[in-house]
């Protein structure tokens, strides 16, 4: 007798497209180094108080990008605004928003049709009045990430004031209104290795809590002990379990289980976007991203591809720009069997490779990622059996010809 | 990207599938929903008449909203949409599929 | 594989390449350690490497003379130096280009010419007075990273009359080499400096370097001292499967320096637009001199083929597509 369908045919676990994927410029505004928080993951290591970005800055590097077009030829741009913490400088934000809006009107730039504010912030400040005005006045092109770690356990674990305290009560508070004014949002996970006992937990707690989409990714600094792998796993196929018995693989995602991951390369495309973002310190200095500032390294120093002055340097873009799989991984990593999915951080590999160099791609997440991509055809194999269907034959989202 | 059909049906459900559209279809509709987001949002930063901008702006916003109904009407007639009283269209920009939001 | 030890016997020792000299030292003087000379050679001698010893203007003590005698070296001498080191590879300045008397002590020589933007406007001129004294014209832009767009055009239109002197040489009389109008001719693969591969140089300071250029750079980037295994970090990013732009190039004359790189785009397997474009500005003098060989000469023009390319850049075409997977892995290894 063959297995009754199920009601639902969906399979939602894959997280949504982003906006305009693969085709808008991000840029990244670090509005300041200070936060009211001392993670004790971040990589931001050397968070300030004196460096604070200045509208007249902002300002010269809006309008050197608008009217770059040679080098800055995307049809859509997403502003980012990062700290440490942004909405501590929330009036500086509004100002360089209202800006570039007018600018871009002003010229009749593309991306006056074409643009977002993007923020991911602690959430501390979320509900403060002036963050909230805002909004209001952005909220068609407003995407707010606020970082919730998982349960209060978790969370507090690594998300501390400077004091020592935990911060989730402070962020928890303000989630409603979030959930509210943006009800497709996501929250960033992060996993290092005293977190992993954590992991099915928060993932449930934070579905629980109404956030449905759920991004995680594991520190990129060699943090892992003999045996997170296993314990990581373990984790994980526990998650699965609990996500196939109450069938949330129809309403939530989370980025730990994926279609795609676990397979041999297929193309030579480096998958970060380093290079093609750009981040703009205080100093109107361009970085390739956020991670190359001077406060993200603990070995290296900064590598700025130019400045609001002299513009973007086209040679310190070249690396960059044509930075591959191949020539970055080392010849193991090519050859892997199972290696789409293993994530790599352009800057972290700057900053612990043995030469001053972005081609040299750290394996610490090698077991960390074997582990996860177990865990992974466990899900997909397990769901694949209770609806009848080979779903590690069907595209993911994102995957294959668009649907138009 | 909703638009208004008056037209009497029978009960449907909340959200209906009513057709579907071309990418280029979509491109122009989704550049229109986001100028008329963006004049708006400009407009909340730039309330004194006598700003230079102020006038060209308010211009805008009309036309482009006439653009963005007229898009809706003319799309509607030419593929035949199913409408109702108080219903509005809906678009779905990744799938260029067009829905019909039942009315309260 | 190591074959050759460049050995920079002062601070003050030409250059033969894109880097200028003196920068390590407050004098710009220094000479060498004896013992660190000797070291050099013994190690040469133990490695099977030939040395290219690099030579200031002036007058090298004796006892530094004999301990190169033990080893098969070439002399790498500034002009003026020319007559004390008979069979010397010649180093030419453009800014300081011999009278027409002192370049009549040239015979059959091979020599290196280096010259700078504000050369540009002789460069025809000044290699053409090479011509007739030399075998070989080893063509250097010395401060090609201050190079922009309207320079390099420059240099095109200046290797095009280069081109139509170098024609002109009736039949029946000897044509030299340049190096950046006829390598290209006769090379069917990459021809490249190879720094850190194929060679190592031992700087004043008797430590190892990559190249002279890395010396000038600091004392951070030596490799260490003379000692017979010597570790060069990420040494597979000097190799050309490694480069991505370079591994898709047919510019084959072009150096590929890893000192430019470093010093344009921070990575020394990533080229410049400087380095590139003038790579592909000799390409495209070398494919029309090809073609007009071969409407006078026909199949005795040589084998090798210049296609026309719609490209001034090889990073236009990585940027329109990667090398896939199979490519690499199809692509030889290591020198």
């Amino acid at each position: 007798m063959a297995a009754p369908k199920p009601k639902s045919d969906r399979v939602r676990i894959e997280t949504d497209r982003s906006w305009e994927s693969g085709r808008s410029k991000s840029v990244t505004f670090v509005v300041t180094e200070d936060c009211q928080l001392r993670c004790r993951y971040c990589y931001m290591v050397g968070k300030n108080k004196a460096a604070r970005l200045g509208f007249d800055v902002a300002r010269k590097a809006i309008d050197y990008l608008l009217t770059e077009r040679e080098l800055v030829a995307e049809g859509s741009v997403v502003w980012d605004f990062i700290g440490g913490e942004p909405f501590l400088e929330v009036g500086l934000i509004d100002r360089i928003c209202d800006y570039f809006k007018l600018r871009a009107y002003e010229l009749s730039h593309p991306w006056f049709e074409s643009y977002r504010f993007s923020f991911s912030t602690n959430g501390l400040l979320y509900g403060d009045e002036r963050v909230q005005s805002f909004i209001a006045k952005n909220a068609a092109h407003l995407s707010v990430q606020i970082t919730l770690d998982g349960t209060r356990a978790k969370h507090d674990l690594q998300r501390v004031y400077p004091d020592g305290r935990g911060s989730y009560d402070d962020v928890v508070r303000n989630l409603p209104r979030w959930l509210e004014q943006f009800p497709k949002s996501s929250t960033k996970v992060t996993i290092s290795s005293d977190d992993i006992p954590y992991i099915k937990e928060s993932v449930l707690h934070l579905w629980g809590l109404g956030i449905r989409e759920i991004n995680i990714n594991g520190v990129f600094e060699d943090v892992w002990k003999p045996g997170d792998d296993e314990r990581f796993e373990d984790q994980l196929v526990s998650l699965a379990d609990e996500i196939i018995a109450r069938k949330l693989y129809e309403t939530h995602s989370c980025s730990f289980f994926s279609k795609s991951i676990g397979r041999p390369y297929f193309d030579n495309t480096n998958w970060c976007g380093a290079g093609r973002m750009l981040a703009i310190d205080h100093l109107g200095n361009f970085y390739p991203c956020v991670r190359f500032l001077g406060f993200s390294l603990q070995n290296r120093e900064a590598l700025t591809v130019g400045n609001i002055a002299d513009g973007l340097d086209r040679n310190r873009l070249r690396p960059f720009l044509s930075l591959d799989m191949v020539t970055q991984s080392p010849a193991e990593c090519v050859a892997c069997d199972v290696a789409t999915g293993c994530a790599w951080c352009q800057g972290a590999n700057y900053d612990f490779a043995s030469t001053r160099t972005i081609f040299q791609r750290s394996v610490a997440l090698c077991k960390m990622h074997k582990a996860r991509v177990r865990a992974n055809n466990y899900f997909w194999n397990r769901l694949g059996r209770e609806l009848g269907r080979d779903l590690r034959a069907e595209p993911g989202d994102g995957e294959g010809p668009g649907p138009c | 990207m909703k638009s208004e059909k008056t037209t009497k049906k029978p009960a449907l459900p909340a959200r209906l599938g009513v057709g579907k559209v071309t990418a280029a279809e979509r491109d122009e509709i989704k550049r229109l929903f986001e100028r008329r987001n963006g004049l708006l949002e400009l407009l909340r930063g730039i309330s004194d008449p006598a700003h230079p901008l102020y006038d060209r702006l308010v211009q805008d916003m009309g036309e482009t909203a006439t653009r963005f109904q007229k898009w809706w009407d003319e799309k509607s007639r030419q593929y035949g949409w199913k409408g109702e009283a108080g219903g509005q269209w809906e678009i779905d920009f990744d799938t260029c599929e067009i829905f019909l939001k039942k009315g309260r | 594989m190591l074959k050759y030890l460049l050995v920079v016997l002062s601070e003050d020792a030409t250059s033969f390449c894109h880097y200028e000299t003196g920068r390590r030292s407050k004098s710009g003087r220094g000479l060498i350690a004896l013992d660190h000379l000797r070291a050099a050679v013994i190690f040469a001698l133990k490695h099977n490497l030939k040395v290219n010893a690099l030579y200031p203007a002036r007058r090298m003590p004796k006892a530094y003379e004999a301990a190169l005698e033990e080893v098969e070296h070439v002399k790498i001498a500034p002009f003026p130096a020319g007559r004390r080191h008979p069979g010397a590879i010649l180093v030419v300045e453009g800014g300081a280009f011999p009278a027409g008397a002192e370049l009549r002590t040239l015979r059959d020589a091979n020599v290196i010419l280096r010259l700078r933007r504000a050369d540009l406007p002789r460069l025809a001129v000044l290699v053409g007075r090479l011509l007739p004294r030399t075998t070989r014209i080893n063509l250097v832009l010395a401060d090609l990273e201050s190079f922009g767009p309207e320079d390099l055009a420059a240099y095109g239109r200046e290797l095009e009359k280069l081109r139509r002197r170098y024609l002109a040489i009736p039949p029946g009389r000897p044509r030299p080499e340049i190096s950046v109008l006829t390598d290209r001719l006769a090379l069917d693969r990459m021809n490249n400096c190879e720094a850190g591969l194929t060679h190592l140089t031992v700087a004043p300071d008797g430590r190892l370097y990559l190249c002279p250029a890395f010396y000038g750079a600091g004392a951070a980037e030596s490799l260490g001292e003379i000692r017979n295994e010597i570790a060069v970090p990420n040494r597979h990013l000097l190799e050309l499967r490694y480069a991505p732009i370079c591994r898709v190039c047919d510019a084959f004359q072009c150096r590929r320096c890893i000192h430019l790189n470093r010093r344009l785009t921070l990575e020394v397997n990533t080229p410049s637009f400087q380095q590139c474009r003038a790579a592909h500005a000799e390409r495209e003098a070398s494919r029309l001199c090809l073609n007009a060989l071969r409407e006078r000469d026909g199949a005795a023009a040589g084998q090798v083929e210049i296609p026309e390319v719609p490209y001034d850049d090889p990073f236009d075409v990585v940027l329109k597509a990667k090398t896939t997977i199979a490519e690499f892995q199809k692509m030889r290894g290591s020198s």
